[in-house]
């Protein structure tokens, strides 16, 4: 089945964890993701300066493996992410910041990506905040 | 998170879909008249839901449950709004294709 | 209301404390019998019978269940859950819930 989740909740939380833990389930069982979209605080996975200390688990980092490994979509809300300091390049330069965050294998797009997921995925699992 | 909620109704209008919104618990307050979040440098809510129409989604519920719990009469909420008993509420959710809570 | 289409299930999701927040109370009074609520993060503590939630729970027909690695890291499964309340389920059945019901609601 294809599921499709959306993340409201920041990295480091237990939401955010049982997120992944979901995903790793989903795609051992043979379902297919096509989407994650990180809204609201979830949009602070994004960020490539995101370091998760000694026996923590980095987010971040478990995201963009399952992206390589299976092509999932990392989406992040642009209006949630620049209000909240996750940047890319093209972002940086319309707002005039000297740097940017955007972690590799994530990218910023509207809301309608989550509606368009709500609408083509078999089944939408929502991640609260 | 009323403001991202709003806001992804507004994309959703895009889609095509047929959307129906329900205001519930503590969302009802989202439909109360002469609201001035100015005061705290904020944009009112209820303007964008008055808006709402405009861009095709004409099926807004709120919770008749929720309003009376909260001591809320009808006369305090902004007309448009159908409310819904426990009972219309269990089929509203059992008949949607898929739910985003905000 | 529109067009009667065919009523099919729900599967329910609260993650928060029944000591915080009312969402265990405002889920089952808008579930449907055939409907299921997973209890996740501190949503679990109310499998406590001593929680002042537990008697809504015991007295449901809905079908009830918690992620078992969840209740685990709280300590609770030495704590007498009782068995013929809940439903302990890992990680893998979370996906096949999520499959088998209709959709999906989040509550907070």
């Amino acid at each position: 089945m294809n599921i499709a989740l959306a993340i409201y909740s920041p990295p480091l939380s237990e939401t955010s964890l049982r997120a992944i833990r979901f995903a790793k389930a989903a795609l051992n069982n043979g379902h297919s993701i096509h989407r994650v979209f990180f809204y609201h605080e979830g949009v602070l996975h994004g960020s490539h300066l995101n370091t998760a200390l000694k026996g923590e688990i980095p987010a971040t980092d478990e995201w963009r493996n399952l992206q390589q490994s299976h092509g999932i979509e990392l989406i992040v809300c642009i209006a949630s992410a620049i209000k909240r300091g996750v940047i890319n390049e093209q972002e940086a330069n319309r707002y005039g910041k000297s740097t940017h965050n955007l972690a590799d294998g994530y990218e910023l797009s509207g809301l309608g990506q989550l509606l368009e997921s709500a609408v083509s995925a078999e089944r939408i699992v929502t991640f609260g905040p | 998170m009323a403001k991202e909620g709003l806001d992804a109704i507004l994309a959703a209008s895009a889609y095509g879909q047929h959307i129906q919104v329900l205001f519930m618990d503590e969302g009802v307050f989202q439909l109360l008249r002469h609201q001035s979040p100015k005061s705290l440098s904020l944009k009112s809510p209820s303007n964008l839901i008055e808006t709402l129409p405009i861009y095709g989604i004409t099926d807004l519920y709120v919770c008749e449950d929720s309003l009376t719990k909260r001591a809320i009469n009808e006369e305090l909420i902004m007309p448009g709004t159908q409310c819904l008993s426990k009972e219309d509420i269990k089929h509203l959710i059992a008949t949607q294709d898929a739910i985003l809570n905000f | 209301m529109n067009e009667p289409k065919k009523e099919k299930q729900t599967l329910h999701i609260v993650s928060r404390s029944p000591y915080q927040y009312r969402d265990i109370e405002q889920c089952l009074d808008r579930a449907c019998d055939n409907d299921a609520i997973l209890l996740t993060g501190d949503a679990v503590f109310a499998l406590l019978p001593t929680s002042t939630i537990y008697h809504h729970l015991k007295n449901t027909s809905i079908f009830m269940c918690a992620l078992e690695p969840e209740v685990a890291a709280r300590g609770l499964l030495e704590q007498n859950v009782p068995e013929s309340t809940i439903n302990l389920i890992s990680d893998d059945d979370f996906v096949q819930l999520v499959c088998e019901y209709s959709r999906s609601f989040t509550w907070f």
